[in-house]
């Protein structure tokens, strides 16, 4: 119990507020991101080195490439097993088509709601908006800090696809692999800049959580059934699914408009969340 | 005379269809300790709030240290704790008050340890290993150690043990001693009385008063019970003004009294009293008491003590 001595430093009121918390804010981000990033890393991994590890017996299979002849095409088309006997149809039908997108949407949009409505809701957001930080320097950080999360998760599953993947001679073109992982990376985090949206304009994270997956279904079942139905198949250029994926990067390699749409409308979707925010009530715990 | 700390005026905050503060005007002096006082649900934690930035007011206007508390470099001059305070339990209490200073920029190392170690916080323990109360000292050490011009505090002392909140009570008056100004909220007179220079007093949203703390407990309605030797003195008690609702039950006495108790003590000189219990005036039934005395809700500004010193 002792008082303050007069012999303090100076302290640091007279310098005004910090100049640089900038880092920090996304520093903090990032700290928090670091044991999801080990989670989802290591799960993505086994997964990815799973289905990797089945193509040889696949690709010896003789029966199986007759099995899938039969199928009718539409149907063959809408399961993603089209062409399960080359490298890319069978990592498109795997990984590609849904699981991996699903992974990482997954993975992009639980950052995204537990840095925002979560900490929101959780009362822990106040704190740091009572702070001399704008607030959105503090969403934009966290923004940023998702985004290269997710990026980080993708190339973990680019390095393990092209590791694994010269191992059993699955024979992909490394430029059609970076394709396919940037198109399934993009897609995940348009959908993280939906939740983040949502969250930015009050939603709370259950309700977040509801809106972004809701997006993601209605977005998978247009890209994978409208080709179904000659009269709604125009439908699908609706879906972001369609965006990444419709072009079939794996097979086809880089598809620029389809990226450049998906970053276009996720930075609106980013923008809004952000100004949103600034303009609204911070929800108390 | 300095410029108000706080400035409120006619401020308004209405959720949908609840009003949760009408009207309110307020002026917090600078250098001063405030009081804000109410029972829960009054619209303490929506005044905070809204003086935080952290919550729009849908009427009137306010200014905390001459700006907007939406500017960060007003917020830079603030410390604050929550009502509700939350902390990320994935952090240890010191890792969170090192990325607060870090955020606030140049806070004084020392100074953070010395208030860890007044208020009795192990900083190295993980955030979910606290219980409330030392989760409380993490949000006050954060909201004193930047040394800030103004501090906010809703409901600072509640969860502390006798002892932290002593040391709290002199942390407040260092801080005044400084220079500092301090708004803090409570529903328990109890914990203001020791260390607010004034307090105002809010109630359904709306001010009921705001006076120098002498001045509101001489107002409050305090319950009084006395255990008499022989026959209690009944006529004589009738006989004091300010004695209300007198219960006698053989040698038991209970009464309320407002304002001085002299007379009361005259009388009690002359008798054989074997045991006497006055409790801490009740802030509900101060409320009471100002709305008897007005006989209608009190008008924003109305003073009841004399002006500060």
């Amino acid at each position: 119990m002792t008082t303050t001595p007069t012999t303090e430093p100076v302290h640091s009121r007279e310098f005004g507020p910090a100049a640089h918390p900038r880092l920090e804010l996304f520093a903090y981000a990032m700290r928090r991101l670091r044991r999801p990033l080990a989670i989802w890393g290591s799960s993505l991994t086994v997964y990815v080195l799973i289905i990797v590890s089945f193509w040889p017996s696949l690709h010896d299979a003789p029966g199986l490439r007759q099995l899938l002849r039969a199928l009718p095409e539409a149907l063959s088309h809408a399961f993603g097993v089209a062409n399960l006997t080359s490298p890319a149809g069978y990592l498109l039908s795997e990984l590609f088509s849904l699981v991996l997108p699903a992974l990482l949407i997954a993975a992009a949009v639980g950052a995204v709601l537990a840095l925002t409505a979560g900490d929101e809701d959780g009362g822990i957001l106040e704190t740091v908006l009572a702070l001399p930080v704008s607030r959105r320097s503090v969403m934009t950080e966290r923004g940023l800090a998702v985004v290269l999360y997710t990026v980080a998760l993708g190339l973990v599953v680019e390095v393990v696809l092209t590791g694994s993947g010269a191992i059993v001679h699955l024979g992909l073109p490394p430029a059609h692999l970076s394709a396919g992982v940037t198109a399934v990376v993009a897609l995940a985090l348009l959908h993280g800049a939906v939740a983040f949206a949502a969250a930015g304009i009050g939603a709370r994270r259950s309700t977040a959580l509801g809106i972004t997956t809701g997006v993601a279904v209605a977005g998978y079942f247009l890209h994978a059934l409208a080709p179904l139905n000659s009269l709604v198949a125009p439908l699908r250029r609706l879906s972001p699914w369609d965006w990444a994926l419709g072009n079939d990067p794996l097979q086809h390699g880089w598809n620029v408009g389809g990226l450049l749409l998906l970053l276009a409308i996720g930075l609106i979707l980013a923008g809004a969340g952000i100004v949103s925010v600034t303009r609204r009530d911070i929800r108390s715990a | 005379m300095s410029s108000p700390a706080i400035q409120c005026d006619r401020l308004s905050k209405r959720f949908g269809e609840i009003s949760a503060l009408s009207e309110l005007t307020l002026e917090v002096q600078a250098g001063q300790v405030t009081g804000y006082l109410g029972p829960n649900g009054a619209g303490k934690t929506t005044t905070i709030r809204i003086l935080m930035g952290l919550s729009c007011p849908t009427g009137g206007t306010f200014q905390v240290l001459g700006g907007s508390p939406q500017d960060p470099a007003v917020r830079a001059r603030i410390g604050y704790l929550p009502g509700e305070l939350r902390l990320d339990e994935r952090f240890r209490g010191g890792e969170l008050l090192e990325h607060w200073s870090r955020l606030r920029g140049g806070v004084d190392h020392h100074h953070r340890v010395r208030l860890c170690e007044r208020l009795d916080l192990d900083p190295s323990r993980p955030v979910r290993t606290l219980s409330t109360g030392n989760r409380r000292k993490v949000g006050l050490v954060g909201a004193f150690q930047s040394r800030p011009d103004l501090l906010i505090l809703d409901e600072p002392t509640s969860g502390l043990d006798p002892l932290v909140q002593a040391e709290f009570l002199l942390l407040v008056r260092e801080a005044r001693e400084a220079g500092g100004t301090v708004f803090l909220s409570s529903h328990a007179l109890a914990e203001v009385q020791r260390a607010a220079d004034r307090v105002a007093v809010i109630r359904q949203g709306r001010l009921l008063t705001e006076t120098t703390v002498d001045a509101l407990r001489h107002s409050a309605v305090q319950r009084i019970e006395v255990w008499f030797a022989g026959e209690p003195p009944e006529p004589e008690l009738h006989q004091i003004a300010t004695l209300r609702d007198l219960a006698v039950e053989g040698g038991h006495v209970s009464f309320t009294m407002t304002g001085d108790l002299d007379p009361l003590l005259a009388l009690l000189a002359t008798q054989s009293v074997r045991s006497l219990i006055a409790r801490e005036p009740d802030l509900e039934e101060a409320f009471l008491a100002l709305y008897q005395d007005r006989g209608e809700a009190p008008r924003p500004g109305d003073r009841l003590g004399a002006s500060p010193t």
